[in-house]
């Protein structure tokens, strides 16, 4: 305490003292400062106009304070002017060298200038020099030594007084701080080290022995209170710890127990989760091995039956029988071809692929084949497609295909009447990804309210009697949800009971590659002035082939109802149509007969004939080419199938023109237009092999078979083919393999590129690109079916389509 | 003690002429006419506008040559110091320094009333100039010039002579001539 108060008291001094000093230096800086103002003023003039005298006597004024030890004024070249006192040399130039240094900003320690003034402390000595200014111009210095030494004089007296009062204040502190110690430090002690001893060996027993009716003794009496107090607390609490540590202990073991409990049944549910996945995994393959071990029988019974259809039956009963094996067969195929994708779905096996493909190409192959679904139901499709869809795009083509041909198939399968139209436009909104949105619409029964909300579940029915009319699994709606997901895309529906149901969904397809299209087998004429009627049931149906044929470049075109075509035609005799597009299905006006009159009228006879028709069987093919019908089309229509019609009636004209053409491919014998074509059918699966082989047969052509890839490059090498059928999956060498050495040799020694024909298994879609690329032109699912070998066989070899 | 705001830095300020070691009367003279033009006050009415130039004239026989090029075109107060010279025929002088060459001794009476009453400050270094009515005459002392001042005729053109300069100068006053030489 004594020591804090001589610290409060030495310091507060010393600051006191620190701060005059200050001070007293600040005055002395102020006042020489202003001194040497006041001699550079009044100097000015002097040194203005060389007056010494007068510069003298200002500077012997200076006498006044004996602390002033020099003053001297300088011209701007250096040169002494007038000094003080007289007799003395100038002692002191460090300020005047600092004020007049060239180098301005570089400023010796213990320096301060401004610009015209400079004060420098050396020895015990300030020296200030500052300009004598006239007119803001330089035109001297004055120089100015004050003596510090009278200062510290004053510093001393200050001392020696600070010095003084602090011995005093010290003395009286320490009288007063031993007063107080014995009435207060000592008793407080006395607390202190009872309460160290307390502290220190935990003796709450200890009692401090002092009495007094003072705070001090009140103090006392109630730390002794206190150490009570504690003491009793203090075995209360031991007591209650023991027991508090029993029972940690005991609900530790507890714990302990537990937690060995949930870990042996963690450790039993993982292995129960990881048999139940394992279990799901293996039903899943179980299901996949199976439903592909099914198919290959079952191509079989269906290829052999195919093939008994194709023979002369002895009766109408066993032709019945043998249809009744082909459909029952095909329902099961579907629906095993549905579980096989289901379980790959669930065991998480799908995976999607992106190619560049031709969107639009890719939905006529899938629609085309439709129009022999539709069976003698008054039914009619149609294909929409937006202007602006690009024509490649990168995407799995087989899932789509897949989901197209439910969605598609669904519709068609409960559309009694009507027509299923297929919409195709890019979404509006996608910017940056392109996404292209398909819209299913039919004119069915639509679908319930209730069922809508689970149309999309897995083994969903719309009633139970659905179920028993159509057959199916349920699966197929929810494999396209799976499917049009995985794919990154979302798929919803929309329908009112009774008016039919839409089913629309939305993939990311972004633009592909333009150069890996497959280009189109040559230009079409220029159509400009053309004129075309059109004449079709359906309203839809015209739209689209009003469109189709403007972007081929047709731009007269006339659409009248059905019943009105004679009328139109005869309306238009003075600028006649070149080509009129007939709807052979609608049966308010007899297209067949139109066409005769027409044909054997003078006027009218140069007119083409685009004959529609859902269906082209043989006879009535011969039946309408008889009439004068100068091309027949598939509906639906497609922007392919069109072009391909429009192309042949180009052709017919240049060559042998139409009459010719136009009436005697019926009267023509069958032999004639057989070709004599050679095909190449390398498969291993016995079954398939025989369906080609009496497909092709059936058809005029020349079958060589290959059991294997090797045999097949080889055959190749030593004839030539017309076309080759070529199985994926072949021992030895597959199919991809021997294309690539087929095309490979083909280039090496310059023969003309013999198109094939991938046989791809339904299970393994994905493959189907992969074939592309490695050099096949087509592709046709397994198992083999007559009417598609024939399409492709039409397609590839178009002289086929005369011996149909 | 608000001797100079915004003082320009010493390094670049113009140095005053320095004397060389034979004293060229000829420079000291100019020397001192840029001082008289820093020390004295012109009443605001002696300049067309702010930025007007102060004129220095010389009228006579020039004595300067080219000494005066040195302070020719030095700043004063803001304005800029230019040197005309004048015949000695020519009509009024518009100028604020006058400086009157010794040629002129015998015009100078002249010369001094047609500048009278303007705000001209007259100087010359010819005998008897300051007693003859001019304002400040240079008077040779061994290496410098003496400068004797006469308060009434400058009091009397509207210029004053700053009290510095009056500590430096000699006062002179026009002695008071019988009426009948006046």
């Amino acid at each position: 305490m004594m020591a804090t108060v001589t610290v409060a008291l030495l310091l507060s001094a010393a600051t006191s003292l620190f701060v005059e000093v200050r001070e007293i230096h600040a005055d002395a800086t102020e006042e020489l400062t202003m001194l040497a103002d006041i001699i550079a003023q009044h100097c000015a003039a002097p040194l203005a106009f060389e007056d010494r005298a007068t510069a003298e006597e200002t500077l012997a004024s200076l006498r006044a304070d004996p602390a002033i030890i020099e003053a001297c004024i300088h011209r701007m070249d250096g040169s002494e002017f007038a000094r003080y006192p007289a007799a003395s040399s100038i002692a002191h130039p460090e300020a005047h060298a600092e004020l007049t240094r060239k180098d301005a900003p570089r400023r010796s320690p213990g320096a301060a200038c401004d610009g015209h003034c400079c004060i420098v402390k050396k020895d015990r000595m300030m020296l200030v020099a500052r300009y004598i200014l006239l007119d803001n111009t330089p035109i001297g210095t004055v120089h100015l030594a004050y003596d510090l030494k009278r200062i510290d004089q004053e510093v001393r007296h200050y001392l020696v007084m600070f010095g003084g009062i602090t011995a005093l204040a010290l003395a009286i502190a320490l009288l007063l701080s031993a007063v107080l110690r014995r009435l207060v430090s000592d008793p407080l002690q006395g607390i202190t080290r009872a309460i160290a001893g307390v502290t220190a060996d935990r003796d709450y027993s200890l009692r401090i022995s002092m009495k007094g009716a003072d705070e001090l003794g009140s103090l006392a009496t109630g730390f002794n209170n206190m150490l009570e107090q504690i003491q009793l607390r203090d075995a209360e609490l031991s007591h209650y710890s023991s027991d508090l540590e029993a029972e940690v202990r005991l609900r530790t073991e507890e714990l302990a127990r537990s937690n060995r409990d949930l870990a042996e049944t963690v450790d039993k549910l993982e292995n129960a989760k990881q048999r139940a996945e394992e279990a799901n995994r293996i039903k899943s393959e179980f299901l996949a091995n199976m439903s592909h071990e099914i198919r290959t029988p079952m191509n079989g019974v269906l290829g052999l039956a195919q093939l008994l259809a194709t023979t002369p039956l002895p009766s109408q009963q066993q032709q019945r029988y043998v249809e009744g094996i082909l459909n029952s067969g095909r329902s099961l195929l579907a629906i095993i071809d549905d579980i096989l994708d289901f379980s790959k779905l669930e065991a998480g096996k799908l995976r999607t692929y992106a190619f560049d493909f031709d969107l639009i190409g890719l939905i006529e192959d899938v629609v085309v084949p439709m129009g022999t679904q539709i069976g003698d139901k008054d039914l009619e499709l149609v294909l929409d497609f937006d202007s602006d869809l690009p024509e490649m795009v990168k995407g799995d083509p087989d899932r789509l295909r897949q989901v197209l041909v439910n969605l598609m198939g669904n519709a068609v399968k409960f559309t009694d009447q009507g027509e299923v139209l297929l919409r195709v436009r890019p979404e509006p909104d996608h910017s940056e990804s392109q996404r292209i949105r398909f819209e299913v619409t039919d004119t069915g029964p639509g679908i319930p309210l209730e069922a809508q909300e689970r149309i999309f579940d897995s083994f969903t029915q719309v009633d139970g009697s659905t179920t028993r009319r159509h057959g199916g699994t349920g699966l197929g709606l929810s494999i396209c949800q799976k499917l049009v997901e995985l794919m990154g895309g979302t798929i919803g529906m929309a329908s009112h009971p009774g008016q039919g149901a839409t089913f629309r969904f939305s993939l990311p397809l972004p633009a592909g590659s333009p150069e890996a299209r497959k280009t189109e087998s040559g230009p079409l004429a220029i159509h400009h002035g053309c004129r075309v009627l059109i004449a079709v049931a359906r309203d839809a149906t015209a739209r689209i082939l009003r469109t189709e044929l403007q972007g081929i470049g047709f731009d007269d075109i006339v659409i009248v109802p059905v019943g009105q075509a004679m009328a139109a035609i005869r309306a238009a005799a003075v600028t006649p149509f070149n080509l009129a597009i007939l709807d052979l299905d609608a049966a308010s006006e007899d297209f067949l007969a139109l066409a005769r009159e027409l044909k054997a009228d003078g006027a009218t006879a140069s007119i083409r004939l685009l004959m529609l028709a859902r269906q082209w069987p043989a006879d009535r093919t011969a039946v309408a080419r008889e009439a004068g019908v100068d091309a027949c089309l598939h509906k639906p229509v497609t922007r392919r199938n069109l072009a391909d019609a429009i192309r042949r009636l180009e052709c017919r004209e240049e060559t042998d023109g139409l009459a010719a053409a136009g009436r005697s491919p019926a009267a023509a014998p069958r032999k004639a237009t057989m070709p004599q074509g050679r095909v190449l059918v390398a498969e291993d699966n016995f079954i398939n092999l025989q369906v080609a082989e009496s497909v092709l047969e059936h058809l005029g052509y020349r079958v060589d078979v290959a059991a294997d890839g090797e045999e097949a490059v080889l055959a190749c090498r030593n004839n030539r083919y017309d076309l080759i059928l070529m199985d994926c999956l072949m021992p030895n060498m597959g199919g991809c393999e021997a294309t690539e050495a087929i095309r490979r040799h083909e280039r090496e020694t310059g023969r003309d590129r013999v198109p094939i024909i991938a046989l791809t298994a339904n299970a393994l879609e994905g493959d189907r690109n992969t074939c592309l690329k490695a050099g096949m032109d087509d592709y046709l699912s397994k198992p083999l079916v007559i009417e598609r070998l024939r399409e492709l066989l039409m397609r590839w070899l178009p002289t086929a389509e005369e011996g149909s | 003690m608000a001797l100079l705001p915004g003082a320009r830095p010493v390094v670049a300020s113009p140095r005053p002429l320095p004397p060389s070691p034979v004293v060229d009367d000829r420079a000291l003279i100019a020397s001192y006419l840029l001082n008289f033009a820093r020390f004295n006050h012109w009443p605001a009415h002696a300049f067309s506008g702010p930025d007007a130039e102060l004129v220095l004239g010389v009228v006579g026989n020039d004595p300067f040559s080219e000494s005066l090029d040195i302070i020719a075109g030095k700043t004063v107060r803001g304005r800029r110091l230019v040197v005309r010279r004048f015949g000695g025929d020519d009509g009024p002088r518009n100028c604020h320094i006058l400086f009157i060459a010794a040629s002129e001794q015998y015009r100078l009476h002249r010369i001094l009333s047609e500048v009278r009453g303007q705000p001209v400050l007259t100087v010359s270094a010819m005998n008897d100039f300051a007693v003859r009515g001019g304002m400040l005459q240079l008077l040779r002392q061994k290496n410098r010039f003496r400068i004797l001042a006469n308060r009434e005729a400058a009091d009397a053109a509207g210029i004053h002579l700053c009290s510095h300069l009056l500590e430096v100068a000699t006062s002179v006053t026009t002695p008071t001539r019988p009426a009948f030489l006046k």
